[in-house]
């Protein structure tokens, strides 16, 4: 097998282990983050938008999460040097990105189900369609933490905080330049196109379209399109990113 | 025991800083290698390539044959790295868990390795504590501790026992000597100790400036001083110096510091000192250190 999969589920577990053992920071992100992010959007908006609202929140949730922590955790390690422990094992990039993804969707995981759950409950989401919200929920996983794991390995020597900058600015482009927060139609036309290049879009479609929410773009585009992303970075990580002269 | 081929090697960092400047060794029957230099000597540097987190500017390491990132792969050598930290939210046990299973064992393997890592660098007592509670020296140990996860052949140690009491020192000295005899293993060891592990050490490296100015036996590196005593020879007498002419020394006013080749030399000193015992107050003989023949080729190194 090209990577295994207890290598995977070692390195995803020594990084979630630090949030599984903070209980008030996993609290946190679990329940306290989403909803002081969503309550604020939820009272400003008309009733037409609350999906929209609710929707972006998820994706915002994950891709901040994911991307930013990714980018972190590989800029802490390199400050600190037990990157230098890892990645003189026996270990792939690939392995070390996916053991990421485990820690970022272990660490992200309840928040964003408990946060399905409360919006289901009280009537803001209706979730028609589980396969597709499965299928933007992982990908939004996999493609945000790609995208955190290369800033965090080509950025390289140990300046902490240009990681941190870059993967915040990155973030932030994703999640609030695409149209998610509210229906692309809100957008003149020659940004509307070129929103299309942002994956946060076509995972919010995803995740969308599982609760009728639309973002008037087709869904095999969108599926398409976060698929072929995820395999470009999956083989940008396997054949480009090695584990040396990251330090 | 392990074969490390290092040839032409130079490393010029972004920063336009040679570190290394065409190193050339091989190692092939030598258990125990030490690398020396002052600081910024290249010593990390080299450890850096031949463990595969560096790439060279020119030249290339071979292990057994293989590049350092194939040889890694392979899980042919385990390192431990210069003032690395640790995961510190781990437990001990958990910690070295999760790295034999990065090395590549299987559960039950990883957890028999962890329990044999556990006994042999003495960290029971705090197999199940937190990292951040232990004190530097217990850290360093587990530090150690992991570069042995697996039993690799090759071991890359980069300062291990920096920071430790002399105790302590002494007793990982034991644990790495007996676990390279018991697994036929090879380690490469940067340290500035090299006293300590003189007995144990089969060949010296010493670099200065990115240059390998000395490759030899521990032997041959006591050899560069030219003698194999020193012998200190308090007088009360100041017209007695005059007997020891012959001999190569140094005047210290009512001490003399005398620079003996061999047995016979030295011989010839006892008799002298006897012969003149009225004037002679008190007779050491010592040894001299691998530190002073380092000094004497980092001198040489610095001075050409």
């Amino acid at each position: 097998m090209l990577v295994s999969l207890l290598r995977v589920y070692a390195l995803g577990m020594m990084y979630a282990k630090w949030m599984l053992k903070n209980k008030l920071f996993y609290l946190y992100l679990t329940l306290f983050m989403p909803f002081t992010i969503l309550v604020p959007f939820y009272l400003l908006v008309s009733a037409p938008y609350r999906s929209y609202v609710a929707i972006g929140t998820i994706v915002l949730t994950i891709f901040s999460n994911s991307l930013v922590t990714a980018s972190q955790d590989i800029a802490v390690d390199k400050i600190m040097k037990r990157i230098a422990v890892i990645i003189t094992k026996p270990i792939t990039s690939t392995e070390y990105f996916l053991g990421l993804t485990i820690s970022n969707a272990m660490q992200a995981f309840p928040a964003v189900i408990i946060s399905i759950l409360v919006l289901i409950s009280i009537g803001i989401l209706k979730i028609y369609d589980v396969a597709f919200l499965t299928v933007g929920l992982l990908a939004a996983w996999y493609v945000s933490t790609a995208i955190g794991f290369i800033i965090g390995i080509l950025l390289s020597n140990r300046d902490y905080h240009t990681v941190v900058l870059v993967g915040n600015i990155v973030s932030f482009i994703l999640v609030f330049l695409a149209p998610i927060y509210y229906p692309p139609s809100n957008l003149p036309e020659p940004l509307r196109t070129l929103t299309l290049i942002l994956p946060s879009l076509h995972v919010a479609n995803l995740i969308g379209r599982s609760c009728n929410v639309e973002y008037g773009i087709e869904v095999n585009t969108s599926t398409i399109y976060v698929l072929a992303l995820a395999l470009i970075l999956t083989i940008v990580i396997a054949k480009k990113i090695r584990l040396k002269d990251i330090y | 025991m392990a074969c490390v081929v290092v040839r032409n090697l130079w490393k010029k960092y972004k920063n336009n800083v040679i570190a290394l400047r065409g190193v050339n060794f091989t190692v092939k029957e030598e258990r125990l290698i030490i690398l020396a230099g002052p600081n910024g000597s290249g010593k990390t540097t080299l450890i850096r390539i031949m463990d595969g987190e560096l790439s060279p500017t020119r030249g290339y390491v071979k292990i057994e044959g293989l590049s350092p990132d194939e040889a890694r792969l392979k899980g042919l050598f385990g390192v431990m790295p210069q003032e690395a930290r640790l995961y510190e939210y781990l437990s001990v046990r958990e910690y070295l868990y999760y790295l034999a299973l990065i090395k590549g064992l299987s559960r039950s393997d990883a957890r028999r390795e962890v329990n044999r890592i556990i006994d042999d660098f003495m960290l029971s007592e705090y197999a199940d504590t937190r990292i951040e509670y232990l004190s530097g020296g217990f850290k360093r140990r587990v530090l150690l501790a992991q570069a042995f996860i697996g039993s690799p052949p090759l071991v890359f140690l980069d300062e291990p026992t920096v920071g430790l009491d002399p105790e302590m020192r002494v007793k990982l000295w034991d644990i790495i000597i007996k676990y390279l005899r018991e697994n036929n293993a090879t380690a490469f060891l940067v340290t500035h100790y090299l006293d300590e592990v003189k007995e144990y050490a089969d060949r010296v490296l010493v670099l200065f400036r990115g240059k390998l100015i000395f490759d030899g036996s521990p032997r041959k590196l006591l050899d560069v001083l030219g003698y194999k005593y020193r012998v200190l020879v308090k007088v009360t007498d100041r017209c007695v110096k005059v007997l020891f002419s012959s001999f190569n020394f140094n005047d210290r006013g009512n001490e003399l510091e005398l620079y003996v080749k061999n047995e016979v030399e030295l011989l010839g000193v006892l008799k002298i000192a006897r012969e003149n015992e009225d004037k002679v107050m008190e007779v050491t003989i010592k040894r001299p250190s691998l530190e002073e023949s380092y000094l004497r080729v980092i001198g040489v190194g610095k001075s050409s």
